[in-house]
């Protein structure tokens, strides 16, 4: 059994430009079990279960109920999200913090035919960099907590993609300042996010700002590719949502990514999407994606960022060579060299595994820029 | 029977695997809708009274509009208790 191809035909489920095909006949049950656990790892299981129940991914009843089974934790989890960003947004309104809903919600209600055909697992709201800090200081009162202090104090304000926090019932928000980490991230410019027209959705009867078309394309294209290594399919299903829809404007989405000096990421993002779940989508931005071609350093930059052993401290590198400014670099060098000690306790275990995250985090240094001299 | 009633304010749902899942505000259980229910939550998008919305769901199920009367208040009295449904 190829899995691989499996999970594709289970994430192209219902893209009217999808040529993947699903499997002929119901697969035996260790099949059917692997399967199963690859799904709920992807968060596709809503997915899984209407393409069994539809008749159009063939499987034995028992495997459509198991399916069925299988979603309902997910599902209860995303409308529990849902209330959770509904009380978190009575909050900010009263406060006039202003948020932007990112990924799983809004996508869900935006760019899917149907809200239930999108998962997710967690809650990411883009908070302007001035306000971060009054954003946290309020989710405190809520019994959040963050993951991990900042280095320094306006780190988060100026450096950082997001801050984690975990809520008092073990639900996660971030709250992000840009939309991607490492270079990459570095260069998005943070006001353009802002300025842009955004979409707007109705959850619980009430009316939530996401990022414009164009942004929101964008950010599922970082996502996909500076996310996770591999690339996960959700992500990949998003871009071909948008892609499908035709409602984003390719020559604004190629204005934004030269800008942002991004092209690569967005190039990468739609052929990956293409290829893996053979879209034969007209979309001029297809076109342009199997055209272009990075620039040298663009290129190994993008290799560095999408491998599996991106470290911590080659992606501190990329970020420095994309800050602005000597002054800015500086500060965020400085932050990440001699950060406080709350910092570094809760990231290592005692001094000697401090010691040795130092050590190793010299030698990775070490290496990328021998790689990026090569 | 006077009263409208109306999807709660506040409440989150998904429709799928063939019923209406329903947060009420401020969480609790989900509830899961199907059958009549999820047709009274279908009708339940506009305000409007327990006969209105029997006298609706008689003509879907092409039953008389009393028999379904007295099936539909209590359904509509225990949504309304859960959050589901509130009064409007």
């Amino acid at each position: 059994m190829d899995v691989t191809a499996l999970l594709r035909a289970v994430a192209a489920f219902g893209l009217p430009d999808s040529s993947v095909v699903a499997p002929a006949r119901p697969l035996s049950e260790p099949d059917w079990n692997e399967l199963l656990t690859h799904v709920r790892w992807q968060r596709l299981t809503n997915l899984l279960a209407q393409a069994l129940s539809s008749g159009v991914f063939p499987a034995t009843e028992a495997q459509t109920t198991a399916a069925i089974d299988a979603d309902i934790p997910a599902l209860t989890g995303v409308l529990r999200l849902e209330a959770q960003l509904l009380e978190v947004a009575d909050i900010f309104d009263d406060a006039g913090v202003p948020f932007l809903v990112l990924k799983g919600p809004a996508v869900a209600h935006l760019d899917y035919p149907d809200p239930a055909w999108r998962c997710f697992g967690d809650l990411d709201l883009l908070i302007p960099p001035d306000a971060l800090d009054d954003a946290i200081a309020l989710l405190r009162g809520l019994s959040y907590a963050r993951r991990f202090p900042q280095p320094r104090d306006r780190f988060d304000r100026r450096f950082t993609k997001s801050v984690s926090l975990d809520g008092p019932d073990g639900q996660q928000l971030d709250l992000h300042r840009t939309l991607a980490a490492g270079g990459f991230g570095h260069r998005i410019i943070v006001s353009m996010l802002w300025s842009a027209p955004s979409s707007r959705f109705a959850v619980g009867g009430r009316d939530f700002a996401a990022l414009g078309v164009e942004e929101r394309f964008l950010h599922a294209c970082y996502h996909l590719v500076l996310g996770n290594a591999p690339p996960r399919l959700v992500p990949q299903r998003d871009v071909a949502e948008m892609l499908h829809n035709n409602t984003v404007d390719a020559d604004r989405v190629l204005v934004i990514a030269s800008a942002w000096r991004g092209q690569a990421v967005v190039a990468q993002a739609i052929t990956t999407t293409v290829d893996n779940l053979r879209l034969s989508t007209n979309s001029p931005l297809v076109a342009w994606a199997r055209e272009f071609t990075p620039g040298r350093r663009e290129r190994r930059e993008l290799t560095r960022a999408t491998s599996p052993g991106y470290s911590y401290a080659a992606q501190a590198i990329d970020s420095v060579r994309a800050i602005h400014g000597p002054r800015e670099r500086l500060a965020y060098v400085s932050a990440l060299a001699f950060p406080r000690r709350s910092y570094l306790r809760g990231r290592h275990s005692g001094p000697a595994a401090r010691a040795r995250h130092a050590l190793s985090g010299v030698l990775n240094v070490r290496s990328t820029l021998k790689e990026s001299r090569d | 029977m006077l009263d409208r009633f109306r999807r709660a304010a506040g409440v989150v749902w998904r429709q799928a695997h063939g019923s209406v899942f329903v947060l009420p505000d401020g969480g609790g259980d989900v509830v899961v809708l199907t059958g009549t229910g999820e047709q009274l939550w279908w009708l339940l998008a506009e305000p409007m009274t327990i006969d209105q919305a029997a006298r609706r769901l008689a003509d879907i199920y092409g039953v008389p509009d009393a028999a379904v009367s007295r099936d539909v208040a209590p359904v509509v009295a225990d949504l309304a208790a859960r959050g589901v449904l509130e009064r409007g």
